[in-house]
């Protein structure tokens, strides 16, 4: 009798290596089209987008917010349409936030969404779901996508303490984005 | 006979043997499985009508794609007898219905899994446990088998693992898998199923986005009116998930014991008037929260003209089913991810319509 | 909980009952339901005092099923001293 049997794998194959490709402004901020998305659920991003929001238009880029706070029903449904306008419109994008675990997956799914389009797109995620974000990312067949990580935890900070976040990552987001000096 | 495509791979004949391996392949939830042999994954095929290389859907995190062949291997691994593999097929057939956000809540903070609410006929012939110790203890075989095959789909075709693809900080026990039935002939009111346009003679599994079983109890109070509003408060916890995201979106699952079920049903005999009456007291006062949630609430538009923070925006996201022993004093709530709609999914044999 | 064993677990409770001239009928063995409905027959009984109390007889009654009956079941009792 034999002392080995033959089982079945039950795993399915690994999501193939296709990497979509990332995007760069290759110009000055000034006279570009720039969507900021924000979400419901974060008001220390809001904060943050706000004060990227003045940063911009002092550059002398346009800028476009998007608020989003659904992942399903109608107000799903709406937040997707807008997020798809939103990538039609603009020239590059900012798109926020991942601090928790099924906000990142959105966070990184809307960025698809601008990516797709062949625009700049950085994702705004919190340190601790940096790893989250990459590997949601890669599964939907853009691995190379471009994640600015933020401190974490960031919610419940102090309004002085976000301003001065935004204040020290906002030159990195203009460099993710491909903004020339 | 099937060509398969997946992998077949060598194991020790020893269970204990296959049990190393499977931990060590990463098959396993942790607890011991039965072999996938052809001859086992054969008969399951034969019960469903899609052929085995018919791709289901494709389940997150990874995105694997879920081929009825692959489902086939998983479900056989938890033991899943042939006539109870359509309901595997129902339920990710359900899960995958974008509004039920998959890609959300198999990678959230949140300690959410897939809870299993099946209708129908078939409960007794399948092993479907809605009596006693539904909800832990009653082991049956449809219930422990359905709830693990498709838990092991999400881990080992969707590739959710906790602390590398999902975020999840607890977990849930019922991420090993929950299915239980309604006892719809002891419930005043259509049946769940019913109530969602389905025939009563229809198998039906309806999956619920959950955060798990909470429970309430009441041993004093036998008057219908008050411990429905005792329901509607205990469900409307400060720290629901329910206040983080949409009003509108997500429902809670009250499940009544069948004594109580009786003593609601004469007091509200159309269950819509129970949902709306639930409704009507599933809210806190805006007070209860500390000062920075309540700016939040506010900021959200939770908080209604009477200073009152509503768990739900309409009375048919409040769910009843009748289910539990007779032992009466007790209800379970299942509390809701929150963005997520639950989706239901009739069971198809070959030769269904 | 089928009609055969519940048959025979009534009949066998009722024995007592006899004694006193009553009688235990099954009006009905629902396993989907889980129900048992019987229903005590005083019309023959010589002394209606010896028969027990309302409450303590359904509590006997319902003793004795379960130990003779598997699974969880409701018993429901007629006695026609509190329909009355």
């Amino acid at each position: 009798m034999s002392d080995t049997i033959l089982v079945r794998r039950p795993t399915a194959a690994p999501a193939g290596e296709v990497r979509a490709p990332v995007f760069d402004l290759d110009r000055p901020i000034a006279g570009v089209h720039v969507g900021i998305r924000t979400d419901k659920a974060w008001r220390s991003w809001r904060l943050i987008a706000q004060v990227w929001d003045e940063y911009l238009r002092r550059d002398g880029a346009a800028t476009t917010l998007v608020e989003t706070g659904g992942m399903v029903g109608q107000t799903g449904a709406n937040d997707r349409k807008h997020i798809d306008e939103l990538a039609d419109t603009v020239e590059c994008a900012i798109v926020g936030l991942g601090t928790c675990g099924s906000c990142t997956t959105f966070t990184i799914k809307d960025s698809v969404v601008v990516e797709a389009k062949q625009k700049p797109v950085v994702a705004i995620v919190t340190e601790e779901f940096e790893v989250h974000g990459h590997n949601v990312a890669t599964h939907l067949g853009h691995g190379d996508l471009k994640v600015l990580v933020l401190p974490y935890p960031l919610e419940a900070r102090p309004e002085a303490e976000l301003r001065a976040i935004a204040d020290e990552f906002y030159p990195r987001v203009l460099e993710l984005l491909g903004a020339a000096s | 006979m099937t060509v398969f495509t997946a992998e077949q791979v060598e194991v020790g004949a020893d269970p204990r043997e296959q049990y190393e391996r499977a931990i060590a392949e990463r098959w396993s939830d942790g607890a011991p499985l039965l072999p996938a042999t052809d001859d086992a994954i054969e008969a399951l095929l034969a019960a469903t009508p899609y052929p085995a290389d018919h791709a289901l859907c494709v389940l997150p995190p990874v995105n694997g794609v879920a081929t009825v062949e692959l489902i086939a291997i998983n479900a056989a691994m938890a033991g899943v007898e042939p006539a109870a593999f359509p309901v595997v097929i129902a339920a990710l057939e359900a899960i995958s219905e974008p509004e039920w956000n998959a890609f959300g809540l198999t990678t959230t903070t949140s300690s959410v899994c897939p809870m299993l609410l099946v209708n129908g006929p078939g409960r007794d012939e399948l092993g479907i446990d809605y009596r006693a110790g539904c909800m832990g203890g009653a082991a049956g075989r449809g219930s422990m088998t359905i709830g693990r095959a498709v838990a092991l789909c999400i881990r080992n075709i969707g590739g959710q693992r906790a602390g590398e693809t999902t975020k999840t900080v607890f977990g849930q026990p019922g991420r090993f898998g929950f299915c239980i039935g309604e006892w719809e002939e002891r419930s005043p009111w259509p049946s769940l199923a019913e109530r969602r346009g389905y025939s009563a003679q229809q198998d039906v599994v309806t999956v619920h986005g959950g955060k798990g079983t909470y429970p309430l109890a009441d041993i004093h109070n036998d008057d219908a009116r008050d411990l429905l509003y005792l329901i509607a408060k205990s469900v409307a916890f400060p720290l629901s998930n329910m206040y983080l995201g949409n009003v509108q979106n997500g429902e809670v699952v009250v499940a009544i014991n069948p004594m109580w079920a009786e003593r609601f049903g004469a007091v509200f005999p159309d269950v819509e008037e129970l949902q709306g009456f639930l409704r009507a007291n599933a809210w806190q006062p805006i007070e209860l929260w500390p000062e920075p949630n309540q700016k939040i609430l506010r900021d959200k538009g939770r908080v209604d003209a009477d200073g009152r923070v509503h768990l739900v925006g309409r009375p048919d996201q409040i769910v009843p089913i009748v289910c539990g022993g007779l032992g009466s004093l007790h209800a379970i709530a299942l509390p809701s991810f929150g963005e997520s709609q639950m989706q239901s999914h009739p069971v198809l044999r070959p030769g269904s319509a | 909980m089928d009609d055969v064993s519940v048959a025979a677990a009534v009949d066998e409770v009722g024995r007592f009952l006899r004694a006193d001239g009553a009688d235990l009928l099954l009006v009905e063995a629902n396993p989907k339901t889980a129900r048992i409905h019987l229903r005590l027959v005083l019309d023959t009984v010589g002394c209606e005092e010896c028969v027990l109390p309302p409450a303590e007889l359904r509590e006997t009654i319902a003793d004795s099923l379960q130990r003779r009956i598997a699974g969880e079941f409701e018993l429901v009792l007629d006695d026609p001293r509190t329909t009355a």
